[in-house]
């Protein structure tokens, strides 16, 4: 009997220092397979009365049961050890660089006009488009702007032919906007590329974009362009920016206002920015002239319109504090690359 | 136009109204301020007289000098080489703030100095206005000017400037009187007309000069004749009030037509008498008639241009720039003065083709208000009589319109508030009108007739009295309200896909550029893949540069410039892209198509560290395109391009086609071309997308999902390299369409022992309810095989 608890103390010891599952399979296969010293116990048996047959066959039994348990529980230990070595092995360093796809950007004069166009389709207008090389008449003649008007003094046009030219503004989308709607009330803006005779410099380009907004209907009044005006503001640059009109003077509206907005540094109080006068200069608008009704075909004394043109450079810059418009058109991808953020 | 404040503050009541106060009125009911500046600079700058004046025994230029400040006697050093005893002269005391610094007490090579002589430069005053025997020195003023007062507010050098940034529009704010009317009117104050008393002689101008206006371009011509006149400088009022106002005087004569211009805004012109003659002919010019202009520069004149002459010689083109032949020169003893006004288009023109814009051509341009004109030469005449001792004959000789009426215009109440949307008290709009000099005749209850004098020449229509209320009123009492309309907006399909392109792009990796739409010609005749013969170049008339003068037929001439710009600042991984227009003109139509193009260059995606960033290649490219394709959910194919543009790779080259037609392309740059802009391995696209946006877009239709698992069969297929894989794919779609989900190459092998052959790996995926069997894709998987081989001799690798 002895030999039983010798036997379980040294397999216990040996079951243990089993590393890995074929040693407990050896293991197993010696205590409990054909060759098991048990057999030499077991051959003790024929020799033994039944009592003491009934309780060396209970010992050894218990003896199996316990060899079994110990190595299946060695084997569960073997195995978490080893899922715990994998989880070592496989351990990385988390704060080393991400697999990132590569992302681009859109162009931020585009962001401004996507940005700009979302906020005018919520208040109900629509996106219209117009050609880049324009008709003098719908450039300028149909807007007010006869032939030898000093107007034509402040933007010095790209004449393709005597009447053909670049657009020298996206007002020019508002006349064929007007013929088309026939007298019908309308409500557009419209972005686009313009160009005017300007050296390229860090306030100046060739080359830019505008957003044109018309309105007409019957009750159209100076006061709903203001309102409507606030509300760009306000999404365009924070919802403590105020608005104010000042005169003005552009041949298509009457009355015309300059629009300033409150200084986004400085809040008004004055800074560089604003030139220490506390607001920034961002549009011109106005009602839009009778003329320019009339001449498309609308009775000015039932429909009136206001209408508002937007540089879109120039909200661009004072948005992201860019300070030279050359930027936009250089595409410095370094430049390009600041603006991938959603906003 | 710039506004002496000291001026104005003499021609209207503002005293109660603080500097600030009246330039931010200026802005927010008149016109925008363009700049404020001040004509000098200085503090505690005091007249004083040299009383001795001896030369530094320590240096070979300073001179030290005993000053009388009227209350003491101060040594200074001063380094002036025109300082003399007995000079008045401007002194800067200790503590004085000079632009250049503050002035110390202090010791200069071992004297002491109490103070600074000053020169009209160290007061910051514009070297322009300076005169001539001033510009290396201190200023002398003159003996009677009194001791110790302020030297700067003594000469009336103390002024602000109030810059102007008028709009066409307000001809009337281009003179003193007509500012002045404006604030008056906001403030609701008088303007004080300048004192004139005009003693005339009993001889009548009539009888030394005649007017004969021989052209509609003038409108009305008024002479005067001064004699005997004195050419000396002008008082010290007229001298700085035209400095503030932006003009160098020249001499009393000069000086009192240019000080008539800024006060009336009425350009007159001054003539010799003993050279003109005494008759005056106002006619057109002939054509290529030659003169010589005050500026000593020979002009060739047009039909378009008004002459004043003596009946033959051109003495003036008129409102523009007077001839030297009849010049008020230091000898002129006897004037004749001409107060005109001309047809503005006329001027306008003459100006603009001789490059001659003048402070007269600028009014004249804009329109001056003939009603004062008389008015204007009257009180120069005065002046002239004052201040240049002459005789003025008596009367005016007058031709040609003598008055215009004033405009009478009708207006409500109600008008107003529909414009406005808001209501202005009947008070309040008579009153703001009435301030503005208009008159009002209220002929029913709330409805006026708007009297308007000539002055206002930019007031026609109602809407111009309304913003006339609406700015003198004040725009911050308008309300913030919306249009009341009920409109739905959208964008339309294009739109909408022009957005999807974008946002697809740039979310696989491309950078959107904007560049320029004007180009040199030379970028037209470059990738010329998708003009079309008949597609004539667009060309400005008169371009700014070579560098601009033509409208691009397409984008990648551009793209490429901006590549070459990165490249050159080492950022040599790059992928583009730009949405814009190509012009061309056809049949004599002008054509404007959107086209997107693109440039890939060097490396894309991935991290350094795991080797994941690949060399862009063909393949990267259009799979760029197959993705956006996908997106817009259109089909295209890709082929061969047979006839390729010298800058593309011949060999890495395909067209897109998109409903049969071609509408882009893609491909590597040349090899040579790549090697001229200094680029790494380069690709281009680019895609009309005319026809793609305004296609008919559908909404996308849901196919129920096949509940049998798929089967993939794995082929290698050889053959000869130029077998186009695109199409064999197609081919094997197509052989059992209803159930072949997809094929995938996922393998290209080449080698020696293959020689001018190829070999594909192809998975096939086959989908399907119904029930596929080994039997039933062998034979599907054969006749794969049979058309395969047949069609593009392709066989099972071995």
């Amino acid at each position: 009997m002895a030999d039983l608890e010798m036997m379980l103390q040294s397999a216990q010891e040996e079951i243990k220092a089993c590393s890995n599952q074929n040693e407990l399979n050896e293991k197993k296969a010696y205590y409990l397979g054909k060759k098991s010293p048990l057999n030499d116990i077991m051959k003790q048996m024929a020799t033994l009365s039944i009592e003491e047959k009934k309780e060396l066959g209970q010992k050894v039994n218990a003896f199996k049961t316990k060899i079994e348990e110990l190595i299946s529980l060695r084997r569960t230990e073997i195995e978490q050890e080893k899922i715990l070595e994998k989880l070592r092995n496989e351990t990385i360093d988390v704060t080393m660089p991400g697999k990132v796809l590569q992302t681009g950007s859109i162009h931020p004069l585009n962001k401004v006009i996507n940005e700009l166009n979302s906020i005018f389709l919520g208040m109900g207008y629509n996106v219209a488009e117009g050609p880049e090389v324009e008709i003098d008449k719908y450039n300028f003649e149909m807007l007010n702007v006869p032939v030898g008007h000093p107007a034509r003094d402040m933007q010095d046009s790209f004449y393709i032919t005597e009447d053909t030219l670049l657009r020298t503004q996206t007002s020019s989308v508002q006349v064929r906007t007007l013929l088309e709607a026939k007298g019908k009330p309308i409500k557009i803006v419209c972005p686009g590329r313009v160009y005017r005779r300007d050296d390229d410099d860090a306030t100046h380009s060739h080359q830019f974009m505008q957003i044109e907004g018309l309105v007409v209907d019957e009750n159209i009044t100076l006061s709903d362009l203001k309102g409507t005006l606030q509300l760009v503001v306000e999404k365009m640059f924070g919802s403590d920016r105020k608005i104010r009109f000042r005169p003005s003077f552009f041949p298509f509206t009457e009355p015309s206002v300059e629009v300033d907005v409150s200084c986004f540094k400085c809040g008004g109080k004055g800074c560089p920015i604003c030139k220490k006068s506390g607001w920034i200069e961002i549009l011109g608008a106005g009602m839009v002239h009778p003329n320019v009704l009339e001449m498309a075909g609308y009775d000015s004394t039932k429909m009136r319109g206001f209408a508002f043109g937007i540089g879109v450079e120039r909200v661009t810059m004072l948005r992201y504090g860019i300070d030279d418009i050359r930027n936009f058109y250089t595409d410095d991808i370094r430049f390009l690359n600041q603006f991938k953020k959603g906003e | 136009m710039r506004v002496s404040y000291k001026w104005l503050k003499e021609l209207v009541d503002i005293k109660d109204v603080s500097y600030e106060q009246l330039t931010s009125d200026f802005n927010a009911h008149i016109v925008e301020i363009d700049a404020l500046s001040k004509l000098t600079e200085g503090t505690n700058i005091i007249v004083a007289k040299v009383l001795e004046c001896v030369d530094h025994p320590d240096s070979d230029h300073l001179h030290i000098t005993k000053v009388d400040t009227g209350s003491d006697v101060l040594q200074v050093v001063c380094g002036a080489p025109n300082v003399k005893a007995g000079q008045k002269v401007m002194l800067a005391l200790p503590g004085a703030v000079l632009p250049g610094g503050t002035i110390k007490k202090g010791v200069i090579r071992g004297v002491e100095s109490n103070g600074m002589i000053c020169s009209l430069q160290e007061v910051n005053l514009d070297s322009k206005y300076i005169p001539e025997e001033y510009k290396n020195g201190i200023y002398v003023l003159s003996e009677d000017a009194p001791l110790g007062v302020n030297a700067l507010e003594y000469l009336g050098l103390d002024d602000d400037i109030i810059e102007l940034g008028l709009t066409p529009n307000r001809m009337d704010l281009l003179s003193m009187y007509g500012v002045a009317n404006d604030v008056a009117a906001y403030y609701g104050t008088e303007v004080y007309k300048e004192n004139s008393n005009l003693v005339e002689s009993n001889k009548k101008t009539s009888e030394e000069v005649s007017v004969k206006i021989d052209t509609p371009n003038c409108l009305s011509y008024n002479a005067r004749v001064i004699k005997n006149v004195t050419i000396k400088e002008s008082p010290e009022f007229i001298k700085t009030r035209l400095m503030a106002s932006g003009i160098r005087c020249i001499n009393n004569v000069v000086d009192i037509t240019n000080y008539i211009l800024v006060l009336f805004g009425q350009p007159l012109h001054a003539f010799d008498q003993d050279k003109l003659g005494n008759s005056i002919v106002v006619r057109n010019a002939f054509e290529n008639e030659k003169i010589v202009t005050l500026d000593d520069i020979e002009r060739t004149l047009q039909p378009t241009d008004v002459v004043i002459t003596n009946g033959q010689e051109i003495g003036c083109i008129g409102g523009v720039m007077g001839c030297s032949n009849t010049e008020v020169t230091n000898d002129t003893k006897n004037i004749v003065l001409e107060a005109a006004v001309f047809n503005l288009l006329s001027v306008r023109k003459t100006s603009a083709r001789l490059g001659l814009r003048s402070e007269s051509s600028v009014r004249f341009e804009r329109g001056v208000d003939l009603n004062q004109t008389v008015d204007a030469l009257n009180y120069a005449a005065y002046l002239l009589q004052r201040y240049a001792d002459g005789t003025v004959l008596k009367d005016v000789v007058h031709e040609g319109v003598e008055k215009i009426d004033d405009k009478v215009i009708e207006l409500s109440l109600q008008d107003v508030k529909k414009y406005l949307g808001i209501e202005i008290e009947k008070e309040t709009f008579e009153r703001i009108l009435t301030n503005l000099g208009f008159g009002l005749d209220e002929f029913e209850e709330n409805n006026y007739n708007v009297i308007v004098p000539n002055r206002r020449m930019d007031i026609s229509i109602k809407a111009d009295l309304i913003e006339e209320l609406a700015r003198m009123h004040g725009y911050d009492n308008l309300k913030m309200t919306l249009p009341a309309m009920q409109h739905v907006g959208e964008l339309t399909v294009a739109q909408k896909r022009i957005n999807l392109i974008r946002t697809t792009l740039s979310t696989l990796g491309l950078n959107e550029v904007v560049t320029y739409a004007l180009v040199s010609k030379d970028y037209n005749q470059r990738f010329t893949t998708l003009h079309k013969p008949n597609q004539e170049e667009i060309e400005l008339m008169h371009p700014m540069s070579e560098e601009r003068s033509v409208l691009r037929k397409g984008l990648i001439p551009s793209i490429l410039d901006v590549a070459c710009y990165n490249s050159a600042r080492k950022l040599t991984d790059l992928a583009l892209f730009e949405i814009g227009s190509r012009y061309y003109k056809e049949q004599d139509s002008t054509k404007e198509e959107v086209v997107l193009s693109g440039l890939f260059s060097g490396k894309f995606n991935g991290n350094n560290w795991q080797g994941g960033r690949e060399t862009v290649d063909f393949y990267l490219v259009k799979g760029i395109i197959e993705n956006l394709v996908d997106h817009l959910g259109i089909q295209v194919k890709y082929q061969k391009m047979t006839n390729v543009d010298k800058d593309l790779h011949p060999g890495r080259c395909a067209e897109i086609k998109f409903q049969n037609e071609v509408v882009g392309y893609i491909s590597a740059l040349h090899p040579a071309c790549q090697h001229d802009l200094d680029l790494q391995d380069t690709y281009v696209f680019e895609i009309v997308l005319t026809k793609i946006l305004n296609s008919k877009s559908t909404i996308t239709k849901f196919q129920s999902l096949v509940k049998k698992p798929t089967v993939v069969r794995d082929l290698a297929l050889v053959m000869e390299k130029d077998v186009p894989v695109g199409d064999l794919i197609e081919a094997i779609q197509r052989t059992s369409k209803d159930c072949i989900s997809k094929v995938e190459v996922f393998d290209l092998y080449e080698s020696v022992q293959l020689g001018s052959k190829k070999s594909v790996a192809i998975s096939i995926y086959f989908e399907s309810d119904d029930n596929l069997t080994d039997e039933v894709i062998s034979s599907k998987v054969n006749k794969i095989l049979e058309m395969a081989e047949s069609k593009y001799k392709a066989t099972l690798r071995a």
